[in-house]
């Protein structure tokens, strides 16, 4: 589990917050509302916080600023995984697009460009298939998690980060899907695909079928918050199913 | 005298008339025309409208009964003309009258003539196509519509059906991001003229295009005049006013002359450059008249992802006899240079009222590729311009501008996004009711190479304004200020007198002066 047992909120807690605001942002239902201030009055201090779940503190970043500013001078490493990048990049870069005048965007790039170099295996199209760490869809899942909250936190005129990332997001999802190795990360790259054609970035009618066939996907313990966030997408696309 | 014939086209002609004069004539001259008068000249470009095709002409230019001097030419053969009308066009002002003309520029035959006579078009984007003439005749309005939920978006980038490569249509300062149709756009068209003494107006007033100017609301705000990889492209004699955002906008194209047009906008408007040409090669400028809220002419070159990609620069660009008046710049070179900028000649020229005169500005993170070189501009006048000269690698722009790694006065290492200014030449320049007469700011670690000034005149005005005379954090509101340089490799100074200022003539830091 990592860093995170360190902290009150999980990654996967984080999850859930956020699909249920972005569910709320989607469809107004007074009940996604009601579960979003639930969740955020359970009382959690900035050293407990979770920097995925300090993350959703920038939806009102007024009143979260102070715990956001107290994460923010927590050392917070470089990810090793790929998905410890889900942990903390989405919060770095809110971070630098919301309170730092975006002065380090060009670091939280770095992050994923560093990660890409180390773990990308050309011949495969797989990540984590280089340094013989071997490949785990559910972390590419995280990885590609990371990158499109990251895109779509990030200011496109910044435009040599942002697409950066967009090209690193391409070419791992691209290499997953053709790969097939997809089980563990479905509901993770379902997310990843709705996402992405709702931003864009990717040809719809290349990959939304895949998209939404992966959306059917049995539900697995560790995904817990990611359906929320994957019916908010649908949502958005007009194919509420929340 | 001598007369030049600098273009001509079925039913038009530009000349240059060498009296002296920069913009204006330095006396108006009677014109005949085969013998028949043909009005006044009183600019030293000067054009004539409501020729007839494939005509020989014997143009006369008269200072009373004395012949000064003449030039003969013969008209271009014209195939067709599309009347707008004839397609269903109603000029009143009220009713939409995109679908007939851009009809009647998707039908035009090669080397047809698509005439817009007098009236008022409602249009929303235009879009050009190769091998016609546009002519919007005088009395004609075109009048962009006001409601942008009904304009077409260029997108910035399309990925290509296999992934590999990307297709750009749209840019906003320097990106390529989605934006806007404007209201002419041309997409790798080749062989276009538009002219004629009519207007192309923005109606940006009349709409919320100048609200919050800054935030993308749909895609971002359209231009009057986008050419994005057009060759061989005229643009005669058109009033533009009003634009949402730059006026005139060529983008990555090549063989382009822009004669005797005429650019304006408020004051305060924002972003309304004038002429704005981005990785393009081959322009002329000549006998234009800016009068607007930003930089009359910048000359750009993208930014990091544009420049390290397509590596294309702005070059063999030539500015001459124009006017520029209140904007903040007469020429500019930059922000967005990431391709670089080489060879450019502003020759000739008279500028009012604007903020800076001649003006390069650049900054880190712009890319190795961001090379500006050999930038000379040679016999300008400058009345009331706040500060002449401004080399500016310290530019507080983008969303990061103010960030410790573009404003520091550190040496920062260089590396692929430390850009490079080469020679910059200052030729015959008379400045008056001048705040502050030069500021160039070079990188430490990356010094400016070489200024030039020779025969320059800068006399500081005793009720100047204070003023910024270059964007950066470090740099305080000045007045009555010498030469300010510091970073700068090698700076020549051949007879440059300043009188008004106070405190030190030249103040320098890590610059090395020869003065003759």
């Amino acid at each position: 589990m990592g860093n995170e047992m360190r902290y009150g909120r999980t990654r996967q807690d984080a999850c859930g917050l956020a699909g249920y605001m972005a569910l709320y942002e989607a469809t107004k239902d007074e009940g996604h509302q009601r579960m979003v201030e639930k969740l955020l009055t359970n009382a959690v201090t900035g050293e407990e916080m979770h920097p995925a779940w300090a993350r959703l503190l920038f939806a009102d970043v007024d009143s979260g600023q102070e715990t956001i500013k107290l994460v923010a001078q927590r050392e917070l490493p470089a990810p090793v995984r790929l998905e410890d990048a889900f942990d903390t990049l989405p919060f770095r870069m809110a971070y630098e697009m919301k309170l730092n005048r975006m002065a380090w965007v060009s670091r939280v790039a770095e992050d994923f460009r560093g990660l890409h170099q180390r773990l990308f295996d050309e011949k495969s199209g797989l990540h984590g298939a280089a340094e013989g760490e071997g490949f785990c869809a559910e972390s590419t899942g995280w990885f590609l998690m990371a990158l499109v909250d990251c895109i779509d936190i990030c200011d496109q005129q910044l435009y040599e980060h942002w697409r950066c990332l967009v090209d690193i997001f391409r070419v791992t999802l691209r290499g997953i899907l053709r790969s097939g190795r997809v089980e563990g990360a479905e509901l993770q790259l379902a997310y990843c695909i709705l996402k992405a054609v709702r931003m864009g970035l990717i040809d719809s009618e290349r990959y939304l079928a895949q998209g939404l066939e992966l959306a059917k996907a049995e539900y697995h313990s560790q995904d817990v918050g990611i359906p929320y966030m994957l019916a908010a997408e649908k949502a958005l696309m007009g194919r509420c199913e929340a | 005298m001598k007369m030049k014939v600098l273009f001509c086209s079925p039913r038009s002609v530009t000349v240059k008339l060498a009296d002296g004069g920069m913009y204006a004539t330095e006396k108006a001259y009677r014109l005949t025309l085969n013998g028949q008068e043909a009005g006044a000249a009183d600019t030293v470009i000067t054009s004539l409208y409501g020729l007839w095709p494939d005509t020989k002409y014997h143009l006369q230019a008269w200072d009373g009964d004395a012949l000064l001097a003449e030039a003969e030419f013969r008209t271009e053969e014209e195939s067709f003309t599309m009347n707008v009308r004839q397609f269903g066009a109603v000029g009143d002002g009220v009713h939409d009258d995109t679908a007939a003309i851009q009809a009647a520029i998707t039908c035009c035959p090669k080397k047809g003539r698509v005439l817009i006579p007098a009236g008022a078009y409602r249009v929303k984007p235009l879009f050009l196509k190769s091998h016609i003439r546009l002519e919007v005749q005088k009395g004609a309005t075109l009048q962009l519509e006001r409601d942008r939920s009904l304009f077409p978006i260029l997108p910035g980038m399309i990925q290509s059906t296999d992934e590999e490569s990307d297709f750009n249509l749209g840019t906003w300062e320097g990106n390529p991001l989605d934006m806007f149709g404007s209201l002419f756009t041309g997409v790798d068209v080749k062989d276009v003229v538009i002219y004629g003494q009519g207007i192309a107006d923005g109606m940006a007033p009349d709409s919320d295009w100048w609200v919050t100017p800054r935030i993308k609301r749909g895609a971002w705000r359209p231009r009057l005049l986008y050419l994005c990889r057009c060759k061989n492209v005229t643009v005669q004699g058109i009033t533009f006013r009003n634009s949402p955002a730059w006026n005139l906008h060529p983008y990555f194209s090549n063989e382009l002359k822009f004669l005797n047009i005429s650019v304006q906008a408020p004051a305060n408007s924002p972003n309304t450059d004038g002429f704005d040409p981005e990785s393009c090669k081959g322009i002329l400028v000549a006998g234009a008249h800016f009068s607007l809220g930003d930089d009359c002419i910048a000359i750009k070159a993208g930014k990091l992802y544009m420049g390290a990609t397509y590596a294309t620069p702005c070059e063999d660009i030539e500015i001459i006899n124009c006017l520029m008046e209140d904007g903040h710049g007469g020429v500019t070179v930059g922000s967005e240079m990431a391709g670089g900028v080489k060879h450019v000649r502003v020759k000739d020229c008279l500028m009012r009222n604007t903020d800076r005169g001649l003006r390069v500005k650049t900054r880190r993170g712009r890319g190795k590729n961001g090379v500006i070189d050999d930038i000379v501009f040679d016999h300008v006048e400058m009345e009331q311009v706040g500060t002449p000269f401004v080399v500016n690698c310290l530019y507080y722009c983008d969303p990061d501008g103010h960030t410790e790694y573009v404003q520091s006065l550190e040496k920062q290492p260089v590396d692929d996004r430390t850009p490079y200014v080469g020679s910059v030449t200052f030729r015959q320049v008379n400045a008056t009711g001048v705040s502050c007469a030069g500021y160039f700011l070079g990188l430490p670690e990356q010094p400016i190479k070489h200024v030039t000034m020779e025969q320059v005149n800068i006399a500081c005005a005793p009720d100047a304004a204070p003023m910024q005379p270059a964007m950066a954090d470090c740099v305080p509101k000045c007045v009555h200020k010498g030469i300010v340089a510091s970073d700068v490799e090698r700076m020549t100074l051949r007879d440059v007198q300043i009188t008004g200022y106070e405190g030190e003539r030249i103040e320098a830091r890590n610059v090395e002066i020869a003065e003759e």
